[in-house]
């Protein structure tokens, strides 16, 4: 069954794979745990490079996951926090992904000028074919909707110009209010404690 | 690039007689007279009114048409002694201000002189408001039918008038044809004249409107080439300036530019037209803002199609591409364009922020139906011929183009700021609920 499915999808994920080339995509991901573990390892099939991911809560169970995640996907921060909407918003200035998913029940900070946001979810219901993440299908789902947003950002773009940003420009001037509990045994770009950005 | 054949499957509009009626039957207190066929009249209402968001007879449409008629008889001996007796008997019953003969194929095949007719029943009675328009089935579509009956009434009826400072004629936008027609030329009045200027969009304000034609200070076509014909009459009749926008706006981004072009031909400052424009896209946008998540959830950069007349489509596909972040892969223009203006119809799809669309021009339903199935794409918006096959193909679907027969249509519009707000609303509807 396994070699039956890897026979229908890997084309498509190769075609996915050629068309993301060269874009040296950076991505950023803000969400549940579960999508700490899942985001990461779909991106590296689609050879977009993870720059980060921030969970909203952990369990230490988890360690001997993301362990395998970075042995597989390369070297990525974690932060663990229940990071709020300003926060992330400064977060993504400091780290300027190209690519950001999340939860995009936050409004302003999913609207980038310089950078893709995709969602996780829908709101309710989310049955339509381009929802899927696990799995064959979902893998093939996710990385259509990558490319799609990728491609395509009019939506964020227009909205980025038109629209207004709660925060002050000080905001963003400010030390980020954060700590980096779970740093990757190779890291050495990351976040450091305070939130500073060492190295790029 | 395809060339259209002559013999269509379910065509996506009605013939040059169908056009000039619908023109005429539209302008309030302008009687058409239908020098036709029988049946020529109802077929219209059925097959191209109804087919328009389900136009009803209103007024002077339906059975209320006075019409000719023709039959063997007129064919064999001539349908000449009948219109004067139909005009005649018009002129005693239906109280209006301007009567309109409309020719249809018969009358064009056999020879009737409806001009001598014409010229006769003046000559018995100076006063009467009476005009003739030559609209054979047979000499175009409905597109040209309503440039047909433009033409006969600049020829004909208006005069010439002293210039209105800030007037501004707006063809372009077909009744019945344009199933938005009467939201789009309410909303685009109300852009022009929150701008400080005025619009004569001809209809909904009886023939006042047909004379103030001449006292314009610009004419604006809304298409890529329906209504340049009359611009230029009006142009050659009363030293009009006439340009070209060739596409109904939709949504800020357009509308915007629709307004620099206005003010732009007008001479008008730079600032002129800032408060209004910044106070529409405001409000435009806000609601944007508003729609931001729902759109993120259910149309994250979406493949869709479009299958309208090329102004409708570069005006939806523009917007759902440069503003609403969709991904258009495929647009079948259905209004038959003459050759020349096609160019310009591909030039507005070719740089958007997405990937240009596969550009068809096709009118026939058969030959449409296949190019979609070869298609993918999760939002088709096109006429209720595509809405099965838009079901089968699990894709969202939207009437937004002739014929509409699945939704009544008053004054619902795609046109200018709030059009866009309108459409986002009528797309994220169809995936919304129950629950």
């Amino acid at each position: 069954m396994i070699k039956e499915e890897h026979k229908a999808i890997d084309p498509h994920i190769e075609e996915l794979r050629k068309r993301l080339k060269g874009r040296k995509i950076k991505a950023v991901d803000i969400g549940g745990q579960s999508r700490a573990l899942g985001l990461p390892t779909i991106c590296a099939e689609l050879g977009i490079e993870v720059t980060g991911t921030v969970v909203w809560e952990h369990d230490t169970l988890l360690a001997d996951d993301l362990e395998e995640r970075y042995k597989e996907c390369g070297d990525f921060d974690i932060l663990v926090a229940d990071i709020q909407s300003y926060e992330q918003s400064m977060l993504l200035k400091k780290l300027k992904p190209d690519l950001y998913t999340t939860c995009s029940f936050l409004g302003t900070v999913t609207k980038g000028e310089d950078y893709v946001s995709v969602r996780h979810h829908s709101f309710r219901p989310d049955y339509t074919p381009f929802s899927p993440m696990l799995f064959y299908n979902g893998t093939l789902a996710y990385g259509n909707l990558l490319l799609r947003q990728i491609t395509q950002p009019g939506l964020q773009r227009t909205v980025a110009e038109h629209t207004t940003q709660p925060f002050r420009d000080k905001l963003y001037t400010l030390p980020l209010p954060l700590v980096l509990p779970y740093v990757s045994p190779n890291d050495d770009k990351g976040l450091r404690e305070n939130g500073e950005v060492v190295k790029e | 690039m395809t060339v259209q054949k002559e013999s269509l499957d379910s065509s996506r509009y009605s013939c040059a007689l169908g056009g000039a009626y619908a023109t005429i039957a539209n302008i309030e207190r302008a009687i058409p007279i239908l020098h036709s066929g029988t049946g020529c009249g109802f077929a219209q209402t059925f097959g191209y009114s109804y087919a328009a968001g389900f136009q009803g007879v209103g007024t002077i449409g339906g059975c209320n048409t006075p019409s000719t008629n023709l039959s063997e008889k007129e064919v064999v001996f001539g349908g000449e002694n009948r219109l004067k007796e139909q005009i005649n008997a018009t002129l005693d019953i239906i109280d209006g201000d301007l009567f309109v003969v409309i020719s249809g194929c018969i009358p064009s095949m056999i020879g009737d002189d409806v001009e001598a007719v014409i010229k006769e029943t003046k000559r018995e009675n100076r006063r009467v408001p009476l005009i003739s328009i030559k609209a054979p089935g047979f000499s175009g579509n409905s597109y040209t039918g309503y440039e047909l009956a433009l033409n006969a009434l600049i020829d004909q009826f208006v005069r010439k008038t002293k210039t209105k400072k800030g007037l501004v004629n707006i063809l372009g936008i077909v009744p019945n044809q344009h199933i938005f027609w009467k939201g789009d030329v309410a909303e685009i009045k109300r852009i022009l004249e929150k701008a400080g200027l005025k619009a004569n969009v001809l209809f909904g304000e009886g023939i006042e409107a047909v004379k103030k034609l001449s006292s314009a200070e610009l004419t604006v076509v809304l298409s890529p080439w329906t209504g340049i014909e009359p611009a230029k009459k009006l142009k050659e009749r009363f030293g009009i300036p006439y340009v070209v926008f060739p596409r109904v706006p939709v949504g800020p981004r357009d509308t915007t530019s629709f307004l620099h072009l206005v003010g732009t031909s007008l001479g008008l400052s730079a600032g002129a037209l800032t408060d209004a424009i910044r106070e529409e896209e405001k409000a435009a946008y806000r609601q944007l803002d508003i729609a931001y998540d729902i759109l993120l959830f259910k149309f994250p950069s979406l493949p869709f199609a479009v299958v309208a007349d090329s102004s409708y489509a570069l005006g939806i596909t523009r917007y759902l591409t440069d503003e609403l972040g969709q991904i258009p892969v495929l647009v079948i223009i259905t209004d038959n364009p003459p050759d020349e203006y096609r160019d310009v119809i591909l030039g507005g799809l070719s740089k958007l922020s997405s990937t240009s669309p596969k550009v068809i021009f096709e009118a026939d339903s058969y030959n449409i139906e296949n190019i979609l199935k070869r298609e993918n794409f999760a939002i088709l918006l096109g006429s209720s011929m595509e809405k099965y096959l838009a079901l089968d193909m699990k894709a969202v679907y939207l009437s937004v183009s002739f014929p509409a027969f699945d939704r009544l249509i008053l004054d619902s519009s795609y046109a200018g700021y709030k059009g866009g707000t309108a459409l986002i609303e009528d797309i994220v509807n169809l995936v919304s609920g129950p629950i």
